[in-house]
């Protein structure tokens, strides 16, 4: 991509940044003063509309992640591209795997009454963050260009694999996480709080997307500075 | 010759020569050996002498002592090959890339298990194990060991080869082992102390989930190895 393209792109997706923001404060301005508070657990059930969120957006990202790593694999030609698409897909993973993982830690202390249990979901999830960061140190430690790309793109592989077991977890094993309350059928939860979870979700990702464009233009960049620095070190 | 039999002779072939390259090298298996049983003897220890005698704790111990030499075994996987530039040999002939891998895979399931048998002998010893409690595992001990090695085997054979070329691979490969294999490890542990007569179960644990999790996990993992196998191993 000319640098000029890239230039052009980000302005572009930093314009529709500020938008995006705005969508998500209405998101949680609606979750936190909209909908009233739950009769089991108060006004503590309120970082749900930031928790499961996040967990999703950690969840796509490092699913698009693999896909972009096997279109990468399938199609050479856009090998290059795919790979930068995976780098800042997985950096998307990663920090919201950590949010997920605080989110849900500041969530269980008020109603497990600890900040951490070994409960499969919270394993699982510890497990997918743990191999994001592993994807990180990996490209940081292969020297070789081609050999990083092809390692990179196993390990986001290996990532996804993880998703569905992290996804599947609070039914396969007896677990002190709730289960999918939403997705079930004769789930428990109101409509009005549905629906509101539904427009922070939306929001979260639409959030992601623009962090996603912008971070994959500054992937792009970092490739190229690489490149020529490397070039000025062999003259 | 058959492209199957032209497969089954090459992942032989590879199999045959990692089996005569310990058997030239008997330090290597004993050294592994060795390293077993420093830890059957330090986990007492940082137990306590007495907690280490109680059921859940003592199989927890065996599986723990397993995936320590598991994670030695695999970081050596193609030390042999590298160093007498045998891998090199392979990869510029026409040897189909999934034999390589299978080949591995077959001997570091035949290698720990012949490092876990005697290890089994000093659990029992060390340990004191009750007479019921062998008779009881007896049936389940050998398939779980030998699914076990399949599945972390397999996890350890990809990731040897996706940190080849890494700087930092004595950081990486544990940091992506570890994580990756712990549902094998989670599994190995619940279906022994499921196993043992002296630990009462909780209403609602299945065996079936653990059993799932030791057989697809292996699956999986040997699927993407398969698919990926042109790329793992790379000139």
């Amino acid at each position: 991509m000319p640098q000029a393209h890239r230039d052009k792109t980000f302005s572009l997706w930093a314009k529709i940044l500020y938008p995006a923001i705005f969508i998500q404060l209405v998101g949680w301005y609606l979750g936190l003063f909209w909908i009233g508070a739950d009769k089991d657990q108060g006004e503590v059930f309120r970082i749900m509309f930031v928790h499961v969120p996040v967990a999703w957006c950690a969840f796509v990202w490092i699913l698009a992640a693999a896909v972009f790593a096997i279109i990468g694999f399938v199609r050479k030609s856009v090998f290059e591209q795919m790979d930068q698409n995976t780098h800042a897909a997985i950096d998307l993973g990663t920090v919201f795997g950590a949010l997920a993982l605080a989110t849900g830690s500041i969530w269980g202390r008020p109603t497990w009454g600890v900040w951490w249990d070994w409960d499969p979901r919270l394993t699982t999830t510890l497990v997918m963050f743990l191999i994001c960061c592993a994807y990180h140190v990996l490209r940081s430690f292969t020297p070789d260009v081609q050999a990083r790309r092809n390692a990179g793109q196993i390990v986001a592989i290996l990532a996804a694999v993880n998703v569905p077991i992290v996804y599947f977890s609070v039914n396969i094993w007896r677990s002190v996480h709730q289960p999918q309350t939403f997705v079930r059928k004769g789930g428990s939860a109101s409509p009005d709080i549905g629906l509101v979870l539904l427009v922070n979700t939306l929001a979260m990702l639409l959030l992601s997307f623009v962090i996603f464009k912008i971070r994959r233009v500054a992937v792009a960049t970092e490739e190229t500075l690489e490149a020529a620095r490397e070039g000025r070190n062999q003259a | 010759m058959s492209a199957a039999q032209l497969w089954r002779r090459n992942c032989w072939l590879v199999f045959e020569y990692s089996v005569r390259s310990v058997f030239l090298r008997k330090a290597s298996w004993a050294g592994t050996l060795a390293f077993a049983a420093c830890l059957a003897i330090l986990f007492p220890f940082a137990f306590g002498t007495e907690l280490i005698q109680k059921a859940e704790i003592r199989h927890g111990a065996f599986w723990a002592i397993n995936e320590f030499v598991v994670a030695l075994t695999v970081a050596r996987l193609f030390t042999v090959e590298t160093e007498g530039g045998i891998l090199e040999y392979f990869l510029s002939t026409q040897v189909n890339r999934s034999a390589i891998l299978f080949g591995k895979i077959l001997f570091v399931v035949l290698y720990l298990l012949s490092i876990q048998l005697p290890l089994l002998l000093m659990w029992i010893v060390f340990y004191n194990v009750p007479g019921n409690v062998l008779l009881s595992l007896g049936s389940t001990l050998l398939p779980l060991l030998v699914l076990f090695n399949l599945g972390t085997g397999t996890i350890g054979a990809l990731l040897a080869c996706v940190t080849a070329r890494s700087t930092a691979r004595d950081i990486l490969m544990p940091l992506l082992f570890y994580p990756l294999q712990m549902s094998i490890l989670l599994a190995a542990v619940s279906l022994a102390t499921m196993s043992d007569p002296g630990i009462v179960m909780l209403a609602g644990t299945s065996n079936e989930s653990w059993w799932t999790a030791m057989l697809g996990v292996p699956v999986l993992f040997l699927a993407v190895g398969v698919l990926l196998s042109n790329v793992l191993f790379q000139e």
